[in-house]
């Protein structure tokens, strides 16, 4: 990815981003009690009542299911959808009553939305067109910013021609032609390729390294918002339901709502007894620190371990026994090869089910449905998490 | 002669030899069956009826009247269209049904239907109460094609236009109207030949005030002077024939272009 002219530096954050590179920090955006519903006043509002911020310069993933109110969300701050109640502030300016065209964001969506009628050169010049820049400061500007998504030359070509990766690259290029202060990203990678699809990751994050743009990508991808999020928001059912940086809140979700989000599909309800939670499916120790109240009365609670701590092994060749503490008997009940991983899905005898994910190697073969396993569960991994 | 030649040619004879029949019919005086030809050619009938002022009166009013009518109809038709393709939208077949009811109910009816709530509105005997008379007829038309338009056309266009900062009358300038432009015309293409068409609710709203070209051909038949009815024919088949060339290569044009 290419320079695209001068621009101010941006002070540095700790983030796995990094901050060498960037050249400015534009507007936050503030969310205050946002809510809509669509239909009648007593149907269940797709957002309910909405409150978050998203820091200036930052790079903020918002991931939810399809359904949570996402989309709807990003059009309540692009001024696209008119929310029921609640207020949007970009840079500390109220955007009540602003009309798209007058606010500072611009909104990348799923589909490229490319012009069909214009050239790719006219395309990006689009929103410089309608603030009526000068035709040669128009080109000058096309010209760098197709270079900065590495699309030289392809100015005159219709958008019929390209490829999914292509488009939008170039609907990236026109999004920053207009130089928003925010960028909203509404899943414009979710219709590609694998490849191109990390392609682009990496370059919405050099973009941002570079440019310091406030971007907003909304995704259901947890891989994606892991990858690219410095902030990650969490929304379901409508509402914000975790917002964190992405780290933490992999390895300490809040509820079990958030850890199955965020691909951890564990959850072990139980009763808490002089430091072990005991269940039907067995008992496991668990660590002070990781727990939400204290570990002893016969509070119920529920516990959650990411698959990658699951330690698996053939109960034939298993050097603990299934009664060793931390230690669970199970049935492997599927089995998923996922290349460099095996993902792994057990069944404890009470019918439980546990995933894990185990390394393709030389082992591989021996991972088959149906076969007896010792699950170790350590007790540092386990992580308390509320039921909602 | 390949099948294909042969139904391309029937079809062609199909549409073209009533016209050819109206043109020789304009250009004789006496062409009586079972002749296969008329017995002279003359200018003398397109001469003076076709420049008579009253058929160029007349041409002159149906111009108007089926123009403003289209003009009206698409605007009216515009939003009603929009509303009507959206997938959440669950009343459309009822909609379309009820707007279709004029078509299907006897032209005699709807006219005297219509002259009669024009009257009470006090619109009857002038152009503009013919012209929402025409509205009638032509609005399903239009509705139904816009609808489809936007059907295939859905706001997201406009959003990023207006998202990229562009006003709403530059998104529907410099978007909307690129995109839809081709069904646009489509639409008013539709709407303007229905209303041109028009003779049972112009004559009964017009109340003789109001003569389109259309009016003037069916006088002409029911005064039984072939030179007449060819000559008047043969006029009022003009625009509608020039608007179907030049609206349809235009049409066909955008349509050929990658979307």
């Amino acid at each position: 990815m290419n320079d695209i002219g001068e621009q101010a530096p941006r002070d540095g954050r700790d983030s796995h981003h990094g901050s060498h590179g960037r050249e400015r920090a534009v507007g936050g955006v503030e969310v205050v009690g946002l809510v809509k519903r669509y239909g009648r006043r007593e149907s269940r509002p797709v957002l309910d009542d909405v409150t978050f911020n998203v820091v200036a310069g930052s790079f903020t993933c918002l991931l939810g299911p399809s359904g949570s109110g996402k989309s709807t969300l990003l059009g309540c701050v692009a001024g696209l959808i008119e929310p029921d109640a609640g207020t949007v502030a970009i840079g500390g300016r109220s955007m009540d009553r602003v009309p798209p065209h007058r606010r500072p964001t611009t909104l990348l969506m799923q589909s490229a939305q490319l012009f069909p009628f214009l050239s790719v050169a006219e395309n990006v010049a689009f929103g410089l067109r309608v603030r009526g820049w000068a035709a040669p400061k128009q080109r000058r500007r096309v010209e760098e910013l197709l270079a900065l998504v590495d699309l030289e030359g392809f100015g005159d070509r219709s958008p019929a021609g390209l490829s999914g990766g292509e488009e939008q690259r170039v609907a990236l290029a026109r999004a920053l032609a207009v130089e928003p202060e925010v960028m909203l990203l509404d899943e414009p990678l979710a219709s590609l390729d694998p490849p191109v699809r990390r392609a682009l990751q990496r370059a919405l994050m050099e973009l941002h390294q570079r440019l310091g743009t406030t971007m907003v990508l909304v995704t259901h991808d947890v891989d994606e918002a892991l990858a690219l999020a410095e902030q990650l928001l969490v929304l379901d059912g409508g509402r914000i339901v975790a917002a964190d940086r992405p780290e933490l809140l992999y390895q300490r979700p809040p509820t079990r709502a958030v850890a199955r989000m965020l691909g951890i599909e564990t959850a072990l309800e139980g009763t808490l007894r002089n430091g072990v939670l005991e269940g039907r499916w067995g008992s496991l120790p668990v660590l002070a620190e990781n727990a939400r109240g204290p570990l002893m009365g016969g509070r119920t609670s529920i516990w959650v371990i990411r698959p990658e701590h699951v330690d698996i092994s053939l109960a034939e060749t298993a050097t603990e026994a299934a009664s060793a503490p931390g230690c669970l008997s199970a049935v492997l009940d599927a089995v998923r090869y996922g290349g460099a991983t095996i993902e792994l899905s057990l069944l404890t005898a009470d019918g439980t089910r546990l995933a894990a994910t185990v390394a393709a190697g030389s082992a591989a073969p021996l991972w088959s449905p149906g076969r007896p396993v010792i699950a170790r569960l350590p007790a540092d991994a386990l992580i308390e998490v509320t039921g909602a | 002669m390949t099948g294909r030649l042969a139904w391309r040619t029937a079809t062609l004879i199909v549409l073209v030899a009533p016209l050819v029949t109206l043109v020789l019919q304009a250009f004789s005086t006496r062409w009586f069956y079972p002749d296969a030809w008329p017995d002279t050619l003359t200018t003398s009938g397109v001469r003076q009826i076709g420049f008579d002022s009253a058929t160029l009166a007349a041409l002159r009013t149906g111009l108007v009247v089926s123009g403003a009518c289209t003009i009206v109809s698409c605007a009216v038709a515009w939003p009603a269209a929009r509303v009507l393709s959206r997938p959440t939208f669950a009343w459309r077949g009822l909609v379309l049904l009820v707007l279709f009811v004029p078509t299907i109910v006897p032209a005699v009816g709807l006219a005297i239907g219509l002259d009669v709530a024009l009257l009470q509105l006090d619109l009857a005997g002038g152009r503009p109460g013919v012209v929402l008379a025409h509205l009638v007829p032509t609005l399903p038309y239009t509705v139904a094609v816009l609808s489809a338009v936007f059907v295939r056309h859905d706001d997201r266009s406009r959003e990023q236009a207006a998202v990229l900062g562009a006003t709403p009358w530059q998104a529907f300038r410099m978007v909307t109207l690129r995109l839809v432009g081709p069904g646009l015309a489509v639409a008013a293409l539709f709407t303007f030949l229905v209303s041109w068409s028009q003779y049972l609710v112009t004559l009964l709203v017009g109340g003789g005030q109001v003569i389109t070209i259309t009016v003037l051909v069916f006088s002409a038949v029911a005064g039984g002077n072939p030179t007449s009815i060819g000559v008047l024919a043969v006029i009022a088949a003009l625009p509608p024939v020039l608007v179907l060339t030049i609206a349809g290569r235009t049409v066909a044009r955008e349509l050929a272009e990658p979307a």
